[in-house]
């Protein structure tokens, strides 16, 4: 079965945001700032009115002074009065065309009197440190308190520490670790772009490089005082989001602009831009500790996380406690404390990205739970056997699932592992990593079915094709349930307005959302009356909880001399239930896996002084098709899924488990724990002399 | 600004003669230069249509000629270069992707002066000289005076560099090394190129060692070659090679390590190089 | 400056600022197909063909264009519908994005390389990036094109 889209995607013919021009279109670029922390003493934006084709140029004074945000409402449209990181928006441009508001933009300065900044979480935790904002409980939707830490945007625990403590104190064995990750961006190929025509209150119009729509639109409506209901968000495709594209980004701003210069705005982010102004994963400091008793069996466990927000909270995951970094979502842990800190600095702010939380908090955990077999003295494997959860028990946040398949997806991991000859002279190391995740319950969406000639079907759907094939996984579910052939159906994007929901494709929702809308299709398709378009919608919590499984195992080989590691092969494992589309199912776990290889060995903003370093793509290195390694699948068959359809999820699956699974083969290789991402050649090799 | 395309030689240096003039081989780094206003010149001179500038020939039997305008894809597959110079098709097959390959020209690679990249440190071990044309006349330039820092070499602005000669010594053994501990597809972290001739009793005659990305240019390791002239080569004089070279290198932290682990790793990939060059 | 070329086989001119690139002439007329990633010649979305040879719009200038023979995805998709066919039939995309890139180097590999093994095929398309797809059907898509030819 092919995609829907594929003769037009390989032709070119695929319209993306950046694709699209407008009658009468001007172009907006802006200014960044160059400072991390500073206050704007003044702008000079004399030089900038007076480059050709300049339409007009506007700062904060010119501009709502609304902010946006999703829970949390902090991010100003341009900067006023201080800028809070390298790259924030200081002014903006209109000009006649893309290159003349840019080369304008550049000619705005600044005059800055710097600020004391604060890059890191400990930095910014410390007593005294200096405020990123002022007065940071003021917002909308903050949780922070007066009198909290003057960074804290948020703080959630879960369980007893006290508890976990004395558990601690007398666990035959226990580990204790720091891990730190580094900054990551999605690194979809499709800058973020933006279109925005303001014609009337009555009547906007936006073209977003977003995969959440509906959500977009209320908080670009709330930030300019516009009725949400007016804002059209026109139906796009996508360019790759990976969870970076859920944020209005650029919209607020490019809306307002055009609804001052009375012109349609376009706004395309160069790389070097979204690098180092977008919204990429958050670094993170976590400490685990885990005790065991005699056998190796979790007696109690603590996980605390200071995830690095940046500089604005609005887009930072927002659902409290427990947060992805500090889960244990696969093992029985009897006493369970965790606590995330989300926290201000002054860096890029931070967003979601694929499984938002898991890759750094699976690293520290599935890296701790190899420290702990090597002290209980029993292998990794073993060590995990012992405490995977088995169906009709809760994990450590008393969540029930319908069923755990770890123990089947670890066995079979384990039989399929064939042992590679590492180079010569190279040293050889194997490595193994648990990940799991829910399937999420919560469908919202809608769909409009209508019956054209020749006994075919038109199937209208607001939800964005991310490019995970999603299009084609419902026509193939809607083949199979009403009876039509593949071939038969259209799938058409189309606008927020012409279909009342959708919660946004991410949380790896897409497909069980679906399954539940075409369930309800398929009952009110048999029910209508002849001939008749037919709307449908879901918003509702199925109840089911399921989720699905991943074993890793990596095979590593590292020349001793210079600390290069070649990945030999990465084994996934997963525990699934039905797969609509194969080929479409094996990208994500190849292209999660992957992105796995890249937050584990590669990829790194190289931030640390609060300056992007790796600024553009010659810096800011993504796996190539030569530095992926062989990949190879085991699927665990005959899992429970939801709906008629019977799927679960798995987008978002393979990621997280990566780093841990070369961490822990590089240990076994080398003797070496590496407990901070990402794991370079260099780091490898001081950790051998260290030895030495 | 404007553009001009000139036909020879002499129309390419009086249109250079012109105030913030810039020639063009490939233009790989003049467009990444201008789209990040790091240069702003008045004027572009584009060199691809000037015949003579083109062509990779044998100037006498011991002396190979590659026109300025040669692409590295031309490096990659001529015959001559493959046969004589089997290093630098390699190194040049080695070099960005395919897209900047088939463009980015062998003038542009040594006037650029990055020092990551990977011919200067292969045309430096090679003996290789620059034929340079200004409005003072000719002169040719070894690269061992070439390269006179980041992004300065010893033509100027109103100059071109018409063509690199490179000798072709029978026998001699070359190997270049490209280290990339990170993605394949990215500046070596280290390069160290070697070009040597053996006697038939296995006695180093004569050696060059190059090395890239440890200093503002692509260096000679003068110390390290000359430890092992005059030698059959044991395992201790390879080591104390590697070290001299690693002590002559002059390496600066960045995201593709730091100064400590490049200078480590030119101490390894000298030694592991020499190696390769003596095992043929 | 005017720049003049022959472009998916047809005459083509087109007025535009000297220093502009290849890209922004292309797709200022008509011509999305090519796509702007990374705007520094790693990535590979922008890849057309320029004299049988794969160029990076984004950091070729359009001036050295001038007089030659330029071909983009939407041409050469319609002049080799096997092209096209191996990438549909393989599913060697996801996202899209960087799936004109890779069809067009799928071409100029080709050209310079019909009978490219595995890693040939690896290594040639390195220099087009996915963030989507893990390669592994973008390098079966590839394979199914030469054996086409
Ligand atoms: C994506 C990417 C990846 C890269 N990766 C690598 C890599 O892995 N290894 C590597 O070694 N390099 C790499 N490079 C750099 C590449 O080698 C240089 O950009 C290229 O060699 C420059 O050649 P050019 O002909 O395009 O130069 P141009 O851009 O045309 O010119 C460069 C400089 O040389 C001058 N110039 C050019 N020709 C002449 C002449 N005949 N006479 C006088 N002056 C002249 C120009 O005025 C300019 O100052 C990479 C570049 C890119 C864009
Ligand atoms: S956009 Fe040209 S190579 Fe990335
Ligand atoms: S298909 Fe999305 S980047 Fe390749």
């Amino acid at each position: 079965m092919s995609r829907v889209d594929a003769a037009l995607k390989a032709s070119g013919r695929s319209r993306y945001v950046a694709d699209f021009t407008l009658a009468n279109m001007a172009y907006a670029a802006v200014a960044r700032s160059e400072m991390a922390h500073a206050r704007i003493v003044s702008i000079d934006t004399s030089a900038a009115r007076g480059c050709p084709g300049v339409i007009a140029v506007f700062t904060a004074a010119d501009v709502t002074a609304t902010p946006y945000g999703r829970a949390l409402v902090d991010t100003p449209l341009l900067a006023r009065d201080k800028v809070r990181f390298v790259g924030e928006r200081v002014a903006a441009v209109v000009a006649a065309t893309r290159h003349e508001a840019e080369y304008a933009a550049a000619m705005i300065e600044v005059e800055y009197e710097p600020l004391d900044a604060v890059f890191t979480p400990s930095e910014a935790l410390a007593p005294g440190a200096p405020a990123v904002h002022e007065q940071p409980w003021a917002y909308q939707g903050a949780a922070a308190k007066e009198g909290d830490p003057i960074n804290l945007i948020h703080r959630g625990t879960h369980g007893s520490k006290e508890a976990v403590d004395a558990a601690l104190a007398s666990a035959a064995f226990v580990v204790d670790h720091h891990y730190t990750t580094q900054g990551v961006h999605q690194g979809y190929l499709e800058p973020q772009a933006c279109i925005a025509e303001y014609i009337s209150d009555e009547e906007v119009r936006i073209w977003l490089t977003t995969k959440a729509p509906y959500r977009v639109r209320e908080m670009v409506g709330k930030c300019l005082d516009i009725d949400p209901k007016k804002i059209e968000l026109e139906p796009i495709t996508l360019g790759g989001d990976f969870g970076g594209k859920g944020s209005p980004q650029d919209a607020p701003l490019c809306t307002e602009l055009s609804r001052k210069t009375g012109r349609p705005i376009k706004m395309t982010l160069r790389y070097s831009e979204d690098l180092t102004a977008a919204n990429p994963r958050h670094p993170a400091e976590i400490d685990v500790r885990i005790g065991a008793d005699e056998q190796g069996r979790i007696v109690a466990a603590s996980m605390v996380a200071n995830l690095n927000a940046g500089a604005y909270g609005a887009f930072t995951p927002s659902v409290p406690a427990p947060h992805g970094a500090v889960e244990i979502p696969s093992y029985r842990v009897p006493l369970f404390y965790s606590e995330a800190n989300r926290v201000y600095t002054n860096t890029v702010p931070r967003g979601n990205m694929r499984a938002p939380g898991a890759p750094q908090g699976t690293f520290a955990l599935e890296s701790a739970m190899d420290e702990l077999a090597l002290v209980v003295g029993i292998e990794p494997a073993e060590l995990r056997r012992r405490n995977l959860l088995v169906t009709g028990e809760a994990d450590a946040s008393h969540v029930h699932w319908i069923e755990h398949r770890g123990l089947e997806t670890l066995e079979a991991a384990l039989n399929a592992v064939v042992p590679i000859e590492p180079p010569e002279g190279w040293l050889y190391g194997r490595g193994i990593s648990v990940y799991s995740r829910p399937t999420t319950s919560m469908a919202s969406t809608s769909l409009r079915l209508t019956p054209v000639d020749d006994g075919c079907l038109r199937v209208e759907t607001p939800l964005v094709e991310t490019g995970t094939g999603s299009h084609t996984v419902l026509r193939q579910m809607l083949a199979d349930q009403l009876g039509f052939a593949p071939q038969n159906i259209e799938i058409v994007g189309v606008s927020t307005n012409d279909l009342p929901r959708d919660a946004g494709a991410g949380a790896s929702r897409v497909t069980a959302g679906f399954a539940a809308v075409v369930d309800v299709a398929a009952k009110a398709w048999m029910n209508r009356s002849r001939d008749e378009a037919i709307v449908v919608e879901v918003n509702e919590d199925s109840g089911v909880d399921v989720g699905s499984y991943t074993v890793q195992i990596a095979q590593v080989a590292v020349d001793p001399s210079t600390g290069q590691l070649k990945i030999l092969e990465l084994l996934n494992a997963v525990d699934v239930a039905a797969i609509i589309n194969p080929l479409a199912f094996q990208m994500q776990i190849d292209g999660g896996a992957t992105m796995g290889v890249g937050f584990a060995t590669l990829e790194n903003l190289d931030e640390a002084d609060g300056q992007v370093w790796a600024a553009n793509m010659g810096e800011y290195k993504l796996p190539s098709a030569r530095d992926v390694p062989r990949y190879k699948t085991v699927k665990v068959p005959g899992a429970i899924g939801l709906g008629t359809a019977n799927v679960k999820n798995i987008g978002e699956s393979t990621t997280p488990p990566v780093a841990a699974a070369i961490a822990n083969a590089v240990f076994d290789s080398t003797k070496c724990r590496i407990r901070d991402l990402p794991i370079t050649a260099e780091k490898i090799y001081q950790a051998l002399k260290g030895q030495q | 600004m404007l553009i001009s395309s000139p036909t020879s030689v002499e129309g390419a240096l009086e249109e250079l003669g012109n105030e913030n003039t810039l020639a063009v081989g490939g233009g790989t780094s003049i467009a990444l230069m201008l789209k990040n206003r790091l240069i702003e010149p008045d004027r572009l001179v584009l060199l691809n249509k000037v015949p003579t500038l083109s062509g990779i020939d044998e100037r006498t039997s011991a002396t190979v000629r590659i026109g300025a305008t040669s692409t590295l894809l031309e490096l990659m597959h001529s015959p001559l270069v493959n046969a004589a110079l089997p290093m630098l098709s390699f190194a040049s097959s080695r070099v960005g992707n395919p897209r900047v390959r088939s463009v980015a020209t062998i003038g542009g690679a040594i006037i650029h002066g990055d020092p990551r990249q990977d011919l200067p440190p292969v045309l430096l071990s090679l003996g290789a000289t620059a034929h340079i044309v200004g409005p003072s006349g000719e002169r040719d330039v070894p690269l061992s005076e070439f390269f006179l820092g980041f992004m300065e070499s010893a033509a100027g602005e109103d100059e071109l560099v018409t063509e690199v000669t490179v000798p072709r010594v029978a026998g001699q053994r070359t190997h270049y090394t490209r280290f990339t501990p990170g993605s394949e597809d990215d500046y070596p972290t280290v390069g160290v190129a070697i070009a040597m001739t053996l006697d038939s009793e296995g006695t180093v005659r004569d050696a060059r060692i190059a090395l890239g990305g440890v200093d503002s240019t692509a260096i000679l390791a003068t110390e390290a070659a000359a430890l092992l002239v005059g030698h059959r080569p044991s395992d201790e004089l390879i080591a104390a090679a590697g070290q001299s070279a690693a002590e002559g290198a002059n390496p600066s932290d960045d995201q593709r390590g730091s100064e400590s682990y490049k200078r480590a790793m030119v101490d390894v990939w000298t030694r592991r190089t020499i190696s390769a060059c003596l095992a043929g | 400056m005017n720049v003049k070329m022959t472009l998916n086989g047809e005459p083509f001119s087109a007025e535009t600022p000297s220093d502009s690139l290849l890209v922004d002439v292309l797709r200022l007329n008509g011509f999305t197909g090519t796509k702007e990633g990374c705007g520094v010649g790693v990535c590979g979305a922008c890849t057309v063909i320029v004299n049988e040879v794969p160029v990076a719009s984004c950091i070729y200038l359009a001036a050295l264009a001038q007089g030659q023979d330029v071909w983009t995805v939407e041409g050469l998709t319609t002049k080799d519908p096997a092209l096209l066919d191996a990438f549909v039939e393989k599913e060697g995309m996801q996202c899209g994005i960087c799936t004109p890139g890779q069809v067009v180097s799928a071409y100029a590999l080709g050209i310079e390389n019909p009978k490219a093994s595995e890693s040939e095929i690896r290594e040639f398309m390195a220099g087009n990036l996915c963030r989507c797809t893990g390669y592994v059907t973008i390098t079966e898509s590839v394979r199914t094109y030469l054996a086409s030819k």
